[in-house]
């Protein structure tokens, strides 16, 4: 059936909207409301919370920094200085007292003037930085005469060296050898017998030895 | 439904999704955000810890620094820099005049400069001198405050000469020392707050880092008597008459005629100890007449000695080793210990320290000063001085000392003009007291160096220069 309403617009019964409509708006604008409802929640409420944390703790760090870039200036002028240290230790550590190695060679030389264990005396002497194999140090080398044939007491020189004081530090002695000279009959006793006298000292090793016997 | 209606659901509903799918993205956007944030935080906390790590470190890294600085100014001080190089060749070839050598040449060595903070020098010398000139040059070298180190050593023994004691070597020394090198870039010092005073805190640290790096010096001992190893010590066979060319028994005879006299005078040393045979401790008159008969014989024996040094008799060099070794040294050493006084005979005991103390408190008990100090001077002379003895008898002497002083200030005290005429005790305030005229309250002053301390029914105490008197009334 047609219907015809001829009543003029403005005396017209207004048409409700429809049930279904209403929802699904309804629902439709709340679920977006819940939406922009949460964005904003998360935006002004938890965002600017964490910012404001995040700033507060920027501005901390920014009250530390210069004393840590202070403490690490102090550690790398400490390690500058520790390498310098390290360099005039080591300096130390190799140094040797050749006055105090020579004095005591003289004093094993001479045995308190008995010169029945043996006399002995040298022709020349050569101190000078070398290798023993890979391990750096120096050579002490002499030609040496004793008096007399007997090539006993140049052993027994050998064995005064290798016993005393002076011989600590010294990695290596040549074995004993001798060659007996020609006869000089102006002096007494006539014979002496020339021998090689070498040895090789490593700076430190008589300081570790030390510690060690300690 | 009227299809209008299902249009406009269907718009409702697209533009709910859209809108709705908007809102979900931005929800996605703004957790994202905050979960970068959250990295942020928690970076920054890591940062902010680490940073305050480092801060707790300070004090003792500057401490560590301070130490460091002020020993490495020390340590350097061993290492010239460069314009002390030239310094360094004056100081060689000073040192090689100091010890008699002759020096025939001086030159540096070249060397490639090295990378490191220091970098080494070397001079090569040319000498000329005796084996114990060479001894003393090297020790000078080797104890010299800035670094040297000899590197090589050449000696060509001398010719056999007239006299051992002439024998001059040819000797090329090489002498390395290091230098500061500036021109490694160093990093600039950290400027510390308050450096000076925190500096002054650490003297004992800085002194104690310092000491373990003191070297202890060695010194030459000089040829004492030894032969110089690089002559031939051997004697001419023709014994030739005259200066030092005795024959080598007569040169032996010589030294056993010194050594036996020695032994006699050790044998009369021990007697004296009371060491010798019998065990027994001789008397006054027996010692004197034992050190009598020991310094006769100490006297020949160095007059002796003397007499063979000055006219060379022993040429033989291991034999002059052996009088000078077995004989002079243990001479000297055994006259040298017979001075030594010992200090038991010399100053007074604990006992007798003890009895001094306590006659002197009871004279000063007494009033009798005159007594105290009387006793006290008696053995003024064997107190000894305040720091000789054990532990107790440096008490005894301090307090024997402090009852001498207090009995001289009574003493003092006594002559004073001091007249009491009256006085009035409150036992609940200051008592009061005249003397001379004047009157005083308990702690009052009289004159610049005595104060009315306290009263008492029967005598008035004051205190004198330090020492509480008491003057009964």
């Amino acid at each position: 059936m047609i219907r015809i309403n001829l009543l003029p617009e403005e005396y017209r019964r207004k048409e409700k909207t429809s049930f279904k409509i209403f929802l699904a708006t309804a629902g439709g604008a709340l679920l977006v409301s819940a939406c922009a409802g949460i964005f904003a929640y998360i935006w002004f409420g938890s965002l600017a919370e964490v910012r404001e944390k995040r700033a507060t703790l920027q501005e901390n760090y920014q009250v530390l920094v210069p004393q840590a870039a202070y403490d690490d200036q102090l550690k790398a002028e400490k390690q500058d200085f520790a390498a310098r240290e390290k360099t005039i230790k080591q300096i130390r550590r190799n140094r040797i007292s050749w006055t105090r190695k020579l004095d005591q060679f003289i004093d094993v030389v001479n045995n308190n003037g008995d010169d029945q264990r043996h006399l002995a005396w040298f022709g020349s002497l050569e101190i000078s930085p070398g290798k023993l194999g890979k391990r750096p140090g120096y050579n002490m080398n002499l030609a040496g005469y004793c008096a007399g044939n007997d090539l006993g007491k140049v052993a027994n020189l050998f064995d005064d060296i290798v016993q005393s004081d002076f011989f600590k530090g010294f990695a290596a002695i040549n074995e004993p050898s001798g060659k007996v000279q020609k006869l000089q009959k102006d002096l007494d006793p006539p014979e002496s017998v020339a021998f090689p006298l070498k040895m090789f000292l490593i700076p430190g090793l008589e300081k570790k030895a030390d510690k060690k016997k300690k | 439904m009227v299809p209008n209606e299902k249009k406009v659901l269907l718009g409702i509903g697209v533009v709910s999704l859209v809108l709705a799918g908007v809102g979900a993205f931005g929800i996605h956007y703004a957790l994202g955000k905050v979960s970068e944030e959250e990295t942020a935080i928690h970076d920054l906390q890591g940062k902010i810890k680490e940073a305050r790590g480092k801060i707790a470190q300070i004090p003792a890294d500057e401490k560590d620094v301070i130490i460091l600085r002020e020993n490495v100014k020390e340590y350097a001080k061993i290492l010239p820099d460069e314009k002390e190089v030239t310094e360094y060749a004056r100081t060689l070839a000073h040192y090689s005049s100091q010890a008699g050598m002759i020096l025939t040449s001086l030159s540096p060595e070249i060397r490639q400069k090295r990378k490191g903070t220091f970098q080494p020098i070397r001079y090569k010398m040319k000498l000329q001198g005796s084996l114990w000139q060479l001894m003393r040059l090297i020790n000078l070298l080797e104890n010299h405050p800035r670094f040297m180190q000899v590197k090589q050593i050449r000696l060509s023994a001398a010719r056999k000469g007239k006299t051992v004691g002439d024998a001059v070597h040819t000797v090329g020394l090489t002498v390395e020392t290091y230098y500061y090198n500036k021109s490694v870039k160093g990093k600039t010092q950290v400027k510390i707050p308050n450096y000076l005073s925190k500096k002054t805190d650490l003297e004992e640290a800085i002194h104690n880092a310092r000491s373990k790096f003191e070297e202890d010096k060695y010194s030459f001992k000089g040829p004492s008597g030894r032969r110089d190893i690089f002559v031939d010590p051997r004697l001419p066979s023709q014994g030739a008459e005259g200066k030092g060319r005795l024959p080598r028994k007569q040169q032996q005879r010589i030294v056993d005629a010194c050594r036996k006299l020695l032994a006699e005078i050790v044998e009369i040393k021990k007697r004296m100890d009371g060491k010798g045979p019998g065990g027994s401790r001789p008397n006054i008159i027996q010692r004197f007449e034992l050190g009598k008969e020991m310094s006769k014989r100490i006297g020949i024996l160095r007059s002796k000695i003397q007499q063979i040094e000055e006219q060379g008799l022993l040429s033989y060099a291991p034999l002059h080793s052996q009088l000078v070794t077995n004989v002079k040294e243990p001479l000297e050493k055994l006259v040298a210990s017979s001075k030594e006084k010992k200090p038991e005979s010399e100053f007074l005991g604990v006992d007798a320290l003890e009895r001094i103390k306590k006659s002197m408190e009871d004279a000063l008990d007494l009033g009798d000063l005159d007594l105290a100090v009387e006793r006290y001077k008696l053995a003024q002379n064997k107190i000894g001085p305040a720091d000789f003895g054990t532990p107790k008898r440096r008490q005894l002497v301090k307090i024997v000392k402090g009852l001498y002083r207090k009995a001289l200030v009574a003493q003092e005290f006594a002559r004073k003009k001091i007249k009491i005429t009256g006085r009035i005790l409150r036992p609940d305030g200051l008592s009061l007291v005249i003397i001379n005229g004047k009157s005083y309250f308990e702690g009052d002053p009289v004159d610049e160096d005595l104060f009315v301390k306290s009263l008492t029914p029967d005598s008035v105490e004051f205190i004198y220069k330090g020492v509480v008197i008491s003057k009964k009334i």
